[in-house]
């Protein structure tokens, strides 16, 4: 049996519990997105580079498997070096997966990363757009 | 409790503040930056990536000279009497405070007075090409000279424009050969020399440098040196003694020494976290050595980048064929030979043509040229040149493209490759 104290202090316990979980349903992804808005331009570029790297790195392998002249061992070499921007990426994901984003919002990051150029086809349509 | 609550609260805020921007500030991150690197992978992958791509020790590289000969060599070397109708030395074009060059676009030859600015307002005679660093000429393997390798050792000897009758086996001492007898650069051309000497004939040359190595001789100071340290007498003094002390001086003072990176590579010297994240671009993304390699990071061969061209051209009207000039093959047009790098910090401005007044721009002349030219104002024949120097160039090995901070982090790496001049 409450006493009547507590009877009286329930509803206000009640709408602070509502008020936290209101707070932190709402907050969480306040964060998340301000994180990602935050980081989106540098873990985008890491995707990028990281993205280049790895081509390069397999075309040097195909060029190297082809020709095994200095210049295609040089370039090689120089890709191998150059992945590891992709270990600059991975930190950069693993740090912002510590901030609370999740593999949904980084591949979101990703995405947007990857589809940069998109606007590119706004505007070309946008000046074509009279021909339809 | 109220007032205590409050405050843990602010002191949460500014902690989360605080945390959120400390990753961003960029004082923070210059000071991170200049403090030595504690990455060992990724100094490892550079030490082995330079061994791999032919660095060496400064100590391997010289050529031991002979004190007397080098000490006449600097007579020579600062004499304006190596000019046979001007008054112009060596040391005129190759001053130590702009890195053994003269610190502008083109150079300026015969009649040219004073330093920098006042130099290029002197009235003397522009030269279409900027003036080459001495660093590391005449070191072991160093035998490719001048922007476009008109003097070299190839397999079967010197490869010159004197053909057969190259006057040395040492391609720095036929290389010394060469600016006492260029129209421009130290003779002036005039009527009598042109009447006189201009042939395409090696013995016009050979005439003029006999009367320079006559001048020498009969020089009160110079003179009593050279013919002592040469056991000559007066009379039978030619230009391969003057050429020869030349080329000693220029191999002694111009010797490599050690620097910051080879330390780093050699002892396990420091190295900052912007020099190590410019070495992993170099050797990786950005593709430097494959053309920057070796112990002088150049490997002595002839690329194009499409750097702006500035000044009239070694071809006139704002061209410079280049390689094509030395070797007459329509495959070398455009083609410089690789910069060698050390002391590349204090020899600006950069290329062929002096035209990149900054280090950064010259990097980024080699992946984004476009960057550097407004070729609105350009007439359609600048613009047309301009088109043919990016065919040329985008057949290189281009580097990935880099953002700003990358490229001033490749900077931070070559003043790694800074030493001093300390031979006086």
């Amino acid at each position: 049996m409450l006493s009547a104290s507590w009877r009286g202090r329930l509803p206000v316990y009640i709408a602070a519990f509502a008020a936290g979980t209101l707070f932190a349903w709402v907050a969480a992804p306040l964060w998340r997105a301000g994180v990602m808005a935050w980081h989106q331009d540098e873990y985008g570029l890491l995707v990028e580079q990281c993205d280049t790297a790895m081509r390069e790195h397999f075309q040097a392998k195909q060029s190297a498997g082809q020709s095994d002249d200095a210049k295609t061992q040089a370039l090689l070499g120089a890709a191998e070096v150059g992945l590891i921007v992709c270990q600059d990426y991975d930190l950069t994901q693993k740090k912002l997966m510590q901030w609370g984003l999740r593999e949904e919002e980084l591949s979101q990051m990703r995405l947007k990363a990857i589809e940069a150029r998109a606007t590119d086809l706004k505007e070309v349509i946008e000046t074509h757009e009279i021909q339809y | 409790m109220k007032f205590s609550t409050s405050h843990i609260l602010a002191v949460a805020v500014a902690a989360l503040i605080a945390s959120l921007t400390t990753s961003c500030s960029e004082p923070e991150a210059q000071a991170r930056q200049a403090a030595a690197s504690s990455d060992t992978m990724r100094m490892e992958v550079l030490r082995r990536a330079a061994l791999a791509n032919g660095a060496a020790r400064a100590a391997d590289l010289i050529i031991p000279t002979q004190p007397a000969r080098v000490e006449v060599g600097r007579l020579i070397f600062e004499s304006p009497k190596m000019s046979l109708n001007g008054a112009i030395s060596c040391r005129d074009c190759h001053l130590d405070e702009f890195g053994s060059t003269d610190g502008l676009p083109n150079a300026v030859g015969v009649g040219g007075e004073g330093k920098g600015l006042e130099r290029l307002d002197s009235n003397g005679r522009i030269l279409p090409r900027n003036v080459l660093p001495f660093w590391g000429r005449g070191g072991k393997g160093f035998d490719t000279f001048f922007w476009d390798g008109r003097v070299r050792k190839g397999p079967d000897g010197i490869v010159s424009q004197f053909g057969v009758k190259a006057p040395s086996t040492d391609p720095l001492v036929v290389a010394a050969h060469l600016p006492s007898v260029e129209l421009r650069e130290m003779v002036e051309d005039t009527p009598q020399i042109r009447d006189a000497y201009v042939a395409e004939d090696v013995s016009d040359a050979n005439s003029i440098q006999r009367a320079l190595a006559q001048r020498f001789a009969d020089d009160e100071t110079i003179g009593p040196r050279l013919l002592q340290t040469y056991g000559k007498a007066k009379s039978d003094v030619t230009f391969s003694e003057i050429a020869d002390a030349l080329s000693q001086f220029i191999r002694h003072e111009f010797r490599m020494r050690p620097t910051a990176f080879e330390r780093f590579v050699f002892d396990g010297g420091p190295i900052t976290d912007a020099q190590l994240a410019g070495g992993i671009l170099f050797y990786g993304r950005g593709r430097c050595a494959s053309c920057h390699t070796g112990p002088y990071f150049t490997d002595f061969a002839f690329h194009s980048v499409a750097f702006p061209q500035a000044g009239f051209g070694k071809n006139g009207f704002g061209i410079d064929e280049g390689r094509y000039n030395a070797t007459l093959d329509p495959r070398d047009r455009f083609l410089f030979r690789t910069p060698p790098l050390h002391n590349v910090t204090r020899t600006a401005p950069y290329s062929h043509s002096g035209s990149v007044t900054s280090l950064d721009k010259a990097i980024i002349a080699h992946f984004d040229p476009l960057r550097l030219v407004d070729t609105k104002p350009m007439t359609v024949r600048e613009r047309s040149d301009l088109y043919v120097r990016l065919g040329t160039a985008s057949r290189e090995t281009l580097p990935s493209a880099l953002t700003d901070s990358e490229v001033r982090q490749l900077v931070a790496f070559l003043t790694m490759l800074e030493f001093e001049a300390v031979s006086r």
